[in-house]
């Protein structure tokens, strides 16, 4: 079994509804996570026990976000960045958007 | 007896954003650890935290502290409110990370609520006071 250590583990309570975890594991340098890094950027709805938003880093998409959840797992939208702040800017712009909407 | 608590502290979106861009470059460049202490929580904003912590939300923790019920039907039956209720607001505390749900002593399938971490005070840290609420008090 792969073992990962989570290096980063941040979490904001926006709301009684809305739970942001930012998540980043060193694993094992694979085909999976070829830099060694797993990020998971996660926007929980905690009343309805759903993400409603994803972004994680694995291949072969990259950086991408699944923001249709709960409805659509399969949907992903892949990000053209490659770099883990942009990455991480894009999740929290798209954060504020759904907040501000749903919240 | 010796105060073990909770901290309660708070940073808008875009602060707690842009610490966390900082946190994110660090552990990138640096391999700098950036993991929170499990005694503080973060909330967005005192509205927000207000909203979620109500006064039967408080006594669930006191009781929880006090009398270590081994159920939610315990703990309700304690605070003398309906089962259903007090179970909505122990899965929002979990969610929160205010509690967690082990396995009962007495070794039954039911789970029994526990505080995150043996935690006997709140202390909120609002932009221009501090309160603390402690358990024994509150029960």
């Amino acid at each position: 079994m792969n073992k990962s250590l989570i290096i980063m583990d941040q979490i904001l309570d926006i709301s009684e509804r809305f739970r942001v975890e930012l998540k980043v594991y060193e694993v094992k340098s694979s085909m999976k996570y070829p830099d060694g890094i797993k990020v998971r950027f996660v926007l929980i709805d905690v009343i309805r026990k759903v993400p409603r938003l994803l972004l994680d880093n694995h291949s072969p998409y990259g950086f991408h976000i699944h923001e249709d959840l709960p409805k659509n797992k399969e949907m992903r939208r892949k990000l053209e960045m490659t770099d883990y702040i942009e990455a991480l800017d894009e999740f929290w712009r798209l954060t504020k958007v759904i907040t501000n909407n749903e919240n | 007896m010796k105060i073990k608590p909770l901290k309660i502290t708070f940073e808008s979106i875009d602060t707690f954003a842009v610490k966390s861009r900082t946190a994110l470059q660090n552990v990138i460049q640096n391999k700098k650890s950036a993991v929170q202490k499990k005694d503080v929580l973060v909330w967005a904003s005192v509205e927000a935290y207000q909203q979620f912590m109500s006064d039967q939300k408080y006594t669930i923790l006191a009781v929880i502290y006090k009398y270590r019920p081994q159920s939610v039907y315990q703990l309700a039956k304690i605070l003398n409110r309906a089962q259903q209720n007090v179970a909505r607001d122990c899965d929002l505390l979990e969610r929160h990370g205010l509690i967690k749900f082990e396995q009962s002593e007495n070794g039954r399938k039911v789970k029994a609520p526990q505080l995150i971490f043996e935690y006997n005070a709140i202390i909120v840290y609002l932009p221009s006071v501090t309160y603390k609420v402690e358990f024994e008090e509150a029960a």
